[in-house]
């Protein structure tokens, strides 16, 4: 029991003791020198206008993403963000239907998908990720335009354009290429008339080249979507696989 | 005529009963979160009013606006009867307490068993509250509160039994009388003192014995499903029991209301100065309650049946028959007592910490060794 007293002591001795607590509003602690305190936008003497051009560069690259950029204050770009974005709802890509989107938002709600998924989702319902569909996200979820931007432009996967119906992939590994897939690209490209990483005016192909498909028993392996894997390519039989899909196609 | 006064006297001892439960009950919450804060070096509630003093009003407003929320599954009329139940204990004991010369609702010859027996009434709302909610956790808590209580409710007699026997009477005004002098029981069994103190914390679910409503296991013990007064009512329960206990304590062991000039304003045939002296001596107590609850760990509950039934009720059994053996044959019997208890005291004190420091040790010793 003795040690229970000597507990009781110590909490004695500490009722008289000087607080902790700094009572804010009443008493302030001082700052370090160097404490940068509050962020506000600098105001450029010459006009009078902030420096800050709204580029989201800092909203980007914050790395525990406490920026945010709204453009409320008086100072604004000529035309402010949420006009903009209502503006881009309205007008960009009118045929752009966010109606199917609203399950794979709904999905992120309900079970918290990461972004990554959300867009790979989002992908698969349009078949590519159209500004609208991003910027719909970025005000659903509250991640900022640029960051999304930036998750969907480093990753291969995403398409940020229209891709055609049929995507041919034509692999460059490393049997593939000394077994001339330069040349299967080549005889593609001349027969759809578009480059590599396009899509043909007819929305019908999409060209594209990857690393590996991991046939290289087959090589040179070319791909068209994602489960019809032709082997053992020449350029004669790429025209022909054009051909087929074009006249299925046209047959369609 | 006589009826009508009777009547006039009932009416106020029981305002008078009620005004304490409530206002010890506030006046305990602001006083313990500012005592533990400060012990803590924090400043506790110092907004609401001047340093606080209000906050438990607020609080107390905030209750009255919540919810009055009951689990589809609950007995409703158990689960309302409850928390009304509740406060029996804490307002009846205040019946043979005499808050000063002259002024005890009821001079009971039997004053000490009715403290006993009332304050059992607390232990069954406690355990009717826990039934009824259809709760686990509710009803752990409050199976543990009626294990808790019954098994400290026997240390506790034991303590009054020794009362008893120094005074010779049953009779709370006669307990009192007999400290007059500043002979406080307190001084002459300070071993029964600790017995009964540790038992009545115990009895208050409170300080390191708060295992019915352990939040740490038990979400809130008995009181998980209640919210809003009825909520209020338990926690006004234990609040105002602070207080009470202390009332208690102090009648018995501290001399009640006397002190320095506590008969010198005398009217109306009731010492009013005996007053001040009943609230002090309380108020002391119930700091070393919020004392002791903020630098005790709570005990398991195993720990807490075997100190009971191992330790406090053997020493209690082994006090009253020394007790006993020092009235029948010493001859200034007070002095012997006093010498005994004090010895007892110290000896329980002292070896307190190496016995259990032992048993642990042992108990160590005897785990099955595990070589992973």
């Amino acid at each position: 029991m003795l040690g229970m007293f000597k507990a009781m002591r110590t909490t004695l001795k500490h009722l008289p003791m000087k607080k902790i607590t700094v009572q804010y509003p009443e008493e302030r602690e001082r700052l370090p020198e160097r404490s940068r305190g509050l962020f506000r936008v600098v105001i450029d003497p010459a006009n009078g206008e902030p420096r800050c051009r709204s580029c989201t560069l800092c909203e980007s690259n914050c790395p525990v993403q406490v920026i945010r950029v709204n453009y409320t204050s008086k100072y604004q770009l000529p035309v402010p963000n949420a006009a903009r974005l209502a503006e881009a709802r309205l007008g960009a890509q009118p045929d752009v239907d966010l109606k199917p989107l609203q399950p794979v938002l709904d999905d992120y709600y309900e079970h918290g998908t990461g972004l990554i998924a959300m867009l790979q989702n989002a992908q698969e319902v349009y078949g590519y990720l159209p500004r609208l569909v991003i910027q719909e996200v970025s005000l659903q979820t509250g991640v900022s335009l640029s960051q999304i931007y930036g998750v969907s432009s480093f990753y291969n996967q995403f398409r940020l354009s229209p891709a055609g119906k049929h995507i041919i992939t034509v692999c460059h590994g490393t049997a593939c290429h000394v077994a001339g897939a330069p040349l299967i690209t080549a005889a593609f490209s001349e027969e759809l008339g578009v480059d590599v990483g396009k899509t043909t005016k007819d929305r019908l192909f999409t060209l594209q080249a990857v690393s590996c498909v991991g046939a290289c028993a087959l090589a040179p392996v070319v791909r068209v979507g994602d489960d019809e894997t032709h082997g053992r390519m020449t350029s004669d039989k790429a025209r022909k696989v054009v051909a087929d899909l074009r006249r299925k196609e046209g047959a369609e | 005529m006589d009826i009508l006064l009777a009547i006039l006297r009932a009416v106020v001892f029981v305002v008078i009963a009620y005004a304490v439960v409530f206002v010890a009950a506030l006046v305990n919450i602001v006083f313990e979160r500012r005592v533990l804060a400060f012990m803590q070096d924090r400043h506790g509630p110092n907004r609401t009013g001047p340093h606080g003093v209000l906050q438990s009003v607020a609080d107390a407003f905030k209750m009255m606006g919540k919810e009055d929320f009951r689990p589809a599954l609950a007995d409703p009329l158990l689960f309302t009867l409850a928390p009304i139940m509740v406060m029996i204990g804490a307002v009846t004991v205040q019946l043979v307490i005499p808050y000063t010369n002259g002024m005890t609702a009821a001079g009971l010859d039997v004053g000490l068993i009715f403290i006993v027996a009332i304050t059992g009434f607390t232990t069954m709302a406690i355990l009717l509250g826990g039934w009824s909610s259809r709760n686990k956790y509710s009803l752990v808590g409050a199976l543990r509160a009626a294990a808790q209580m019954i098994s400290y409710e026997i240390p506790m007699i034991l303590g009054l039994l020794i009362v008893a026997m120094i005074v010779g009477s049953l009779r709370i005004t006669d307990v009192v009388a007999a400290q007059a002098h500043y002979q406080w029981i307190a001084f002459y069994a300070p071993f029964t003192f600790l017995i009964f103190y540790i038992a009545s914390i115990a009895e208050l679910n409170r300080g390191p014995f708060d295992l019915p409503e352990s939040e740490s296991e038990l979400v809130s013990g008995y009181g998980t499903e209640y919210s809003g007064m009825r909520f209020g009512m338990f926690f006004l329960n234990e609040y105002a029991g602070m207080t009470i206990m202390s009332m208690v304590t102090v009648t018995l062991f501290f001399g009640g209301w006397q002190g320095p000039f506590a008969n010198a304003v005398v009217f109306w045939g009731v010492s009013w100065i005996g007053i001040l002296w009943f609230i002090l001596k309380s108020y002391v107590l119930v700091f070393a309650l919020v004392w002791i609850r903020l630098s005790l760990p709570r005990l398991q509950v195993d720990q807490l049946m075997a100190f009971a039934w191992k330790i406090l009720i053997p020493l209690g059994l082994l006090n009253i028959l020394a007790t006993a053996a020092v009235m029948l044959w010493v001859p200034h019997w007070k002095w012997g007592m006093a010498v005994f208890s004090w010895v007892a005291f110290f000896a329980f004190v002292g070896a307190f910490d190496p016995i259990l420091k032992w048993r642990l040790r042992r108990q160590r010793d005897r785990l099955p060794v595990v070589n992973a």
